[in-house]
């Protein structure tokens, strides 16, 4: 059949346009607040001090030094993470079509964390790399699992955040048992390990961080079209031609990929996959086009912006960035919970 | 046209569809009616390839259905699910999914045009920038249908679109749908409960029973002793306008008393 054409409505191109602004909006700021985390710090520098560094055209050596070699990794590393996590708990909580889906509630947080564990008992005083690749390997067996178990079992939301949820609880136990054993050393690096710290990364790390990210994104970009049908139940988009369990089997182990990447090198960042997306979809709404753009923009704001306030609140000391994030976060998330059963 | 032959379908080992044989015509709705499980919703789910048939084969014209590709077979059929979920897409975007099959990532004005068109058509334009959680069932199976045009299909797949929805709904809606197939010539399958209406809507019928068809054809043929045989029920029809009208027989007061006493 053939529909005959009409001119759009007005009303959805402005619909349309006030998104389009907002992203644009948040890029901005997001370049603001990459030059201001760059002046702030122990040692003041100005903020056309920094521009100046950013465009090559820095005299002062100390400027450059800290600009370059100190804060803007930490700050690179902070809204790539922030980033990444952002775009991947948005892709999980879609195609699981489940508001809780993230990397805490699917268990990889946990593995990883088991991962480093492993890694300081087993060898103790190995370099930093050994313990990420050793989290890295157990967040990925998480991610292998379960996608192992939804073959066996159906690609449902349900049966994967289920083995998700059973998984998470059996990596915790092998780490309890690991720290029970350890020695006060071990204890301690293992603790210290699980504060989520942006300092840690080197420029290696960076790069291998960065890249994931950026494919990861690409990925879940173009899938826009098929998490906006998903959404709208899955035999409606059976109906359109996605294949469903296909799509989520992917955006599961995209999206599990990259938070084991960014998890393993700065260690466990809470809420930020979880509550960015919300708070994303409150704003643009549920069109992915539109929601992930903006959530993974608003995810490298806002750890970055946390990244930032935890070096400045009790300078000289720095507080650990996952504590503050999880401060800011668990109040938002009640205020959704309890907006969500108002309505 | 549509053409299916010989369609067998299992769960596991439990048999749900038949050799199930019928074809529609364009411009034509048929209605599948039936008791509850006896695989009507699977039928429309082996069409559309979202199941897939033992044996068998689904014709559309030349084309066979069960070797195209899950997008082709969307600019083909455009399907209706009985279960609609609620989302927080506007009415809008909701709709602009059916042109899903179409698109790369882009969406022209051309795809805009077309949704707004289906919007105006089915009396939606008002709600655009409402999200779908905030509509009423009759409302919402229009967005359903409205996405489903926006397909551009050439036969229409509706699983029981009028079960949840008033009388007054369920009059314009089936209204709507016979204007639409006729106007544009498509081919429709429509699964329902409701027998006066399938009588008044339809085409033709088919009657479905443990998977296998039980009668297929039309609504003149229809006798007391078929409806009996398919839901195990005494029913008289009588003509009201020359429209058939089916009625169980019995006193509706005794109805159903040997379960309710031993409650």
């Amino acid at each position: 059949m053939h529909l005959s054409h009409t001119e759009i409505p007005e009303e959805y191109r402005l619909y349309i346009r006030r998104k389009v602004v907002f992203i644009i909006g948040a890029a901005l700021l997001l370049v603001a607040m990459l030059v201001l985390s760059l002046a702030l710090g122990a040692a003041d520098l100005s903020l056309l001090a920094v521009c100046r560094s950013l465009l090559g055209l820095g005299e002062d050596d100390r400027v450059e030094m800290i600009v370059w070699n100190i804060r803007l990794p930490q700050a690179l590393a902070a809204l790539v993470a922030g980033a990444g996590l952002a775009g991947a708990g948005t892709a999980m909580q879609s195609v699981l079509r489940n508001p809780l889906g993230s990397p805490f509630t699917l268990g990889i947080s946990h593995a990883a964390a088991f991962g480093a564990a492993l890694s300081i008992v087993l060898f103790p005083g190995s370099r930093p790399g050994t313990t990420s690749v050793s989290a890295l390997v157990c967040s990925m067996v998480v991610a292998v699992l379960i996608i192992v178990i939804t073959r066996y079992r159906g690609a449902t939301p349900e049966t994967m955040v289920l083995a998700g949820v059973a998984l998470g609880t059996l990596f915790t136990a092998g780490t309890m048992v690991l720290q029970f054993f350890a020695d006060d050393a071990e204890l301690a690096s293992m603790v210290f390990w699980t504060f989520g710290d942006t300092a840690r990364v080197d420029g290696g790390e960076l790069a291998i961080m960065s890249g994931t990210v950026a494919a990861g994104s690409l990925f879940f970009l173009a899938n826009s079209w098929n998490y906006n049908a998903i959404e709208a139940g899955d035999e409606t988009a059976m109906g359109l031609g996605v294949r469903t369990g296909y799509v989520r089997v992917c955006g599961m182990l995209t999206a599990s990929l990259l938070t084991a990447v960014l998890i393993s090198f700065i260690g466990i960042i809470g809420f930020v996959g979880l509550v960015v997306p919300h708070m994303a979809r409150r704003i643009v709404g549920a069109d992915h086009r539109f929601l992930l753009p903006a959530s993974i923009l608003m995810g490298g704001l806002l750890l970055l912006a946390s990244d930032t306030a935890a070096r400045l609140l009790l300078a000289p000391h720095i507080l650990p960035v996952s504590v503050l994030t999880s401060f800011l976060g668990a109040p938002v998330f009640f205020w959704l919970i309890i907006r969500r059963s108002r309505r | 046209m549509l053409q299916v032959e010989n369609l067998c379908f299992a769960y596991g080992k439990h048999p749900v569809l038949q050799h199930v044989n019928f074809s529609v015509k364009p411009g034509e709705l048929l209605a599948v009616l039936g008791p509850n499980g006896a695989g009507k919703s699977t039928l429309l789910k082996c069409i559309n390839g979202i199941r897939r048939p033992q044996s068998g084969t689904i014709h559309m014209g030349e084309q066979n259905l069960m070797q195209m590709h899950p997008g082709e077979i969307a600019r083909t059929i455009g399907y209706v699910p009985q279960r609609i979920d609620t989302t927080q897409l506007t009415v809008f975007d909701a709709v602009l999914l059916g042109r899903k099959p179409y698109l790369q990532w882009r969406v022209g004005p051309h795809d805009m045009g077309k949704v707004h068109a289906a919007l105006t058509q089915l009396g939606l334009e008002s709600l655009a920038l409402r999200h779908t959680d905030e509509l009423s069932g009759g409302e919402l199976q229009k967005v359903a249908i409205a996405r489903a045009l926006v397909q551009e299909p050439r036969l229409l797949l509706f699983d029981e679109p009028i079960s949840a929805l008033d009388l007054q709904a369920q009059v314009h809606i089936l209204g709507f749908i016979r204007r639409v197939i006729s106007e544009h010539d498509l081919a429709a399958v429509m699964t329902m409960h409701d027998l006066n209406m399938a009588l008044r809507y339809a085409n033709r019928i088919v009657f479905l029973k443990d998977g296998a068809i039980r009668y297929a054809g039309g609504r003149e043929q229809i006798s007391p002793s078929i409806i009996e045989e398919v839901y195990g029920l005494p029913v008289t029809i009588h003509y009201i306008n020359q429209l058939p009208v089916v009625l169980p027989i019995g006193d509706p007061r005794n109805e159903g008393k040997g379960e309710t006493d031993e409650l």
